[in-house]
């Protein structure tokens, strides 16, 4: 009898046993659609790389409340075109959680409609437009990096306040679509909080997207009736190094500050030997830091680089919502624990709450400056020499 | 001389041969109701409301026809239309209402004319579909006309929009040498540099760019105007004036431009470029003898859109003829349902009329019998009134002493 009821009592145990273990053990799947191949390859797999270093420790530590982190990885090359059915296919066919890490504007462009339209969170893209940022923000948007307009505000105020310039000895030099417009809208609010009201007074040349046609705006930066001693700029790394080599040549003698976009890495290797001085903001700190994330960044093994750091970042800040959202979360209740006003902790030494109304992570500009062929951190403007 | 009334046994007799008569009458009537109804039912059911059913069937996959065919009109692409290109529900739907039609008609009449409508009718769908065939050919043609008009206009676009990228670039390395000369005059004033500055190529050579770009960006709008195009007039009107205009200006821009241009200048190469690119340009948009070009291919979007509205003009003419060939069969259908229902109608008076009839009969019958019946009974008492006088005289003294 006691065999019996104790047959009876390990029945069911014995059956949902391996369901239970299956729960355990199945991965919570993320999606990336990002640039694997292409010219903008670097980027595409500098973030991929910090995502799955990040997602390789927290699997390491036992996963999310005992789930481990799946990231599946498309390549889209750049292009808007394949950014769309990629997304597409990662949320009805792979039923991702979550897209995390893309790159790109255009790209960004085609997917967010796609998003909001699934109802599943795009998380920590890689581009700093306005697309991603709207106000109030779409609800399933969320941005970990600053925009380009928090670079081009830093750097007004580092020019204005630290170095001292006047905004007549500002010039732009911006590619000629959506990106470079969000740099130089954020830098003319910028100025426009300084109390400076007439930008269109300023020199700004333009350059077309994929082209390295850059002399026209050039000529309008070396007109003598402007006497620029800084130039900010919103570009792509390839016909940024050629402005700067033909500045330099043309003695035009100014700072040269870019965006994050640029490519810290590859804007370096181009300009060689012109790249002394030049800045470039950075949206994450220098990996040389002593924060806990930089220290867990550079234990990773990755080679260290602001994109795979990004990247690394991105994870834990994905990761740290996910914990919240609790053990098996949808796409709603992952949006709903964002929104909560848990204070999620990145390891960059502060805490951030997200709310209906804030879906960024950080508005925090790092600025860095070529010195002996490589970048550096600083904090005051003034370290930077003009002419 | 009276008559002697009938025994009662010759009136039960007579009474049940008129009962029997009249029990035959009505057997004999039922039967023929049953047969009339019968007939009446059986066209009916065999004939007129298949008949009926099938003409509502052909009514039915003509709308579903009418349907698809705005399906196919609102169509943008070929890829969309090619969803609508299998028509076979709607033709087996009406082969098979027609065939039922036609076998129902001849059972109900027979007659040469309503063969002669179905065969009508028969001709009058098969006209329908092929018009409707040539319609959703002709959708097809202007699909790909458009379809190739779009890819041709989009390519057209991004060749001119690489021209005034390559003429800016132009003006940008102009603009960019002039721009030195004037800070050399702002350091070190020399009548050569301001001679250079003023008479220098790098005006010329900026101002023609400028011009190309402009008359360039001219061309773009013209080609936005050629596939808005609403007839061969305007198309005819834009290619001998504007366009041809604007082609002409902008070559001779490209013309100074390379005038302007040392031999040796870097620039040149490019400018070379931009003229072979211009004129390759210039062909895809208005090359006569090229069908593909964009003037060709707008002007087959035309023809075919034209050759459409006709086809459309037709086939509404095919619909009303069809229309009109359907209401004949609805009318000769009507009229078999007309008719059998008139024989039930009449069937059913006549069965009215002879029950009526009958119960007259049978009731004449009744009080013939109840008279003769009655005058048997008083013939019968008298009998016995006659019999019990004789059998009391029989009984009296007189008779009992005789």
């Amino acid at each position: 009898m006691d065999r019996l009821r104790r047959s009876v009592l390990t029945l069911p145990a014995l059956l949902l046993a391996p369901a239970a273990r299956a729960g355990v053990q199945s991965p919570i799947r993320v999606g990336m659609s990002t640039a694997l191949s292409g010219p903008a390859q670097g980027l595409g797999q500098g973030m991929k790389a910090g995502v799955e270093a990040y997602f390789r420790v927290v699997n390491d530590a036992g996963g999310i409340h005992g789930r481990p982190i799946e990231l599946l990885a498309l390549d889209d090359q750049y292009e808007p075109s394949k950014a769309g059915p990629n997304v597409r296919q990662l949320i009805d066919t792979d039923r991702v959680l979550a897209i995390v890490g893309n790159v790109g504007t255009p790209t960004a462009v085609v997917t967010v409609p796609i998003v909001n339209e699934k109802k599943v969170p795009l998380f920590g893209a890689f581009t700093g437009a306005g697309v991603l940022r709207k106000t109030p923000p779409d609800r399933y948007v969320f941005n970990v990096r600053s925009s380009y307009a928090d670079e081009t505000a830093e750097m007004i105020r580092g020019l204005l306040l630290d170095k001292k310039l006047e905004p007549q000895d500002i010039a732009f030099f911006t590619q000629d679509d959506s990106y470079g417009d969000a740099g130089f809208n954020g830098a003319v609010r910028a100025l426009a909080a300084q109390g400076f009201e007439a930008p269109e007074t300023l020199a700004h040349g333009r350059y077309a997207r994929n082209t390295l046609d850059v002399e026209e705006g050039l000529a309008r930066l070396l007109d003598p009736r402007y006497r620029p001693k800084a130039v900010i700029m919103v570009g792509t790394y390839k016909p940024c190094a050629k402005f700067i080599k033909l500045a330099k040549k043309f003695e035009l003698g100014a700072l040269f500050a870019n965006v994050s976009f640029v490519g810290s890495a590859d804007l370096l290797k181009e300009l060689g030997g012109d790249a002394e001085g030049v800045v470039i903001t950075q949206v994450v700190p220098h990996w040389s830091g002593s924060v806990p994330v930089l220290e867990q960044y550079r234990a990773s093994g990755l080679e260290p680089n602001f994109v795979s750091l990004e990247g690394f970042i991105v994870g834990r800040a994905y990761t740290e919502v996910l914990r919240a959202a609790g053990p098996n979360p949808t796409p709603e209740e992952f949006v709903q624990a964002a929104e909560s006003g848990t204070r999620f902790d990145l390891g960059l030494g502060e805490t951030r709450a997200l709310s209906p109304e804030v879906h960024g992570f950080s508005t925090s500009v790092w600025p860095t400056r070529v010195q002996g062929g490589k970048l550096r951190p600083f904090s005051n403007w003034n370290e930077v020499p003009t002419r | 001389m009276s008559k002697e009334p009938r025994t009662i046994e010759a009136n039960l007799v007579s009474l049940s041969l008129a009962a029997g008569a009249l029990i035959v009458v009505l057997l004999l009537a039922m039967i023929g109701v049953q047969q009339a109804l019968g007939s009446s039912l059986r066209q009916l059911e065999t004939s007129t409301i298949p008949a009926q059913q099938s003409v509502s069937d052909q009514r039915h996959a003509v709308a579903r026809l009418f349907q698809r065919q705005v399906q196919v009109l609102a169509t943008r692409t070929q890829n969309e239309l090619d969803d609508y290109r299998d028509r076979t529900a709607i033709d087996t739907a009406l082969e098979q209402s027609r065939a039922l039609l036609v076998a129902s008609l001849r059972k109900a009449s027979g007659e040469a004319a309503t063969v002669e409508q179905s065969l009508g009718l028969e001709r009058r769908t098969r006209t329908l579909l092929a018009r409707d065939r040539a319609l959703f050919d002709s959708v097809r043609l202007q699909h790909g006309f458009q379809e190739a008009l779009d890819g041709q206009s989009a390519s057209v676009q991004g060749e001119l929009q690489k021209l005034i990228q390559e003429a800016r670039a132009v003006s940008g390395k102009a603009h960019l040498e002039y721009v030195l000369a004037l800070r050399r005059i702002t350091r070190t004033p020399s009548p050569a540099e301001i001679e250079k500055l003023v008479f220098g190529a790098e005006r010329v050579q900026r101002e023609a760019a400028e011009q190309v770009m402009a008359a360039v960006l001219h061309l773009g709008q013209l080609v936005g105007k050629i596939a808005l195009a609403q007839n061969d007039d305007e198309l005819n009107s834009i290619a001998a004036n504007e366009l041809h205009q604007s082609l002409e200006h902008s070559r001779g821009h490209l013309r100074i431009l390379l005038t302007a241009l040392a031999a040796d200048d870097p620039v040149r190469p490019r400018a070379e470029q931009m003229q072979k690119q211009f004129e390759s340009v210039a062909g895809g948009i208005a090359d006569a003898q090229n069908p593909q070009s964009l003037l060709g291919l707008r002007r087959s979007t035309l023809r075919e859109a034209k050759n459409g509205a006709e086809l459309r003009g037709q086939l509404l003419e095919a619909v009303r003829d069809f229309s009109e060939g359907l209401q004949q069969v609805e009318a000769s259908v009507s009229e078999e349902t007309r008719r059998a229902a008139g024989a039930a109608h009449t069937t059913l008076w006549a069965v009215r009329f002879g029950t009526l009839a009958v119960f007259i009969v049978a009731v004449c019958v009744g009080i013939s019998s109840v008279r003769r019946m009655r005058e048997s009974v008083r013939a019968l008492h008298a009998q016995n009134q006659r019999a019990s006088a004789t059998r009391a005289r029989s009984d009296s003294p007189t008779a009992a002493s005789a």
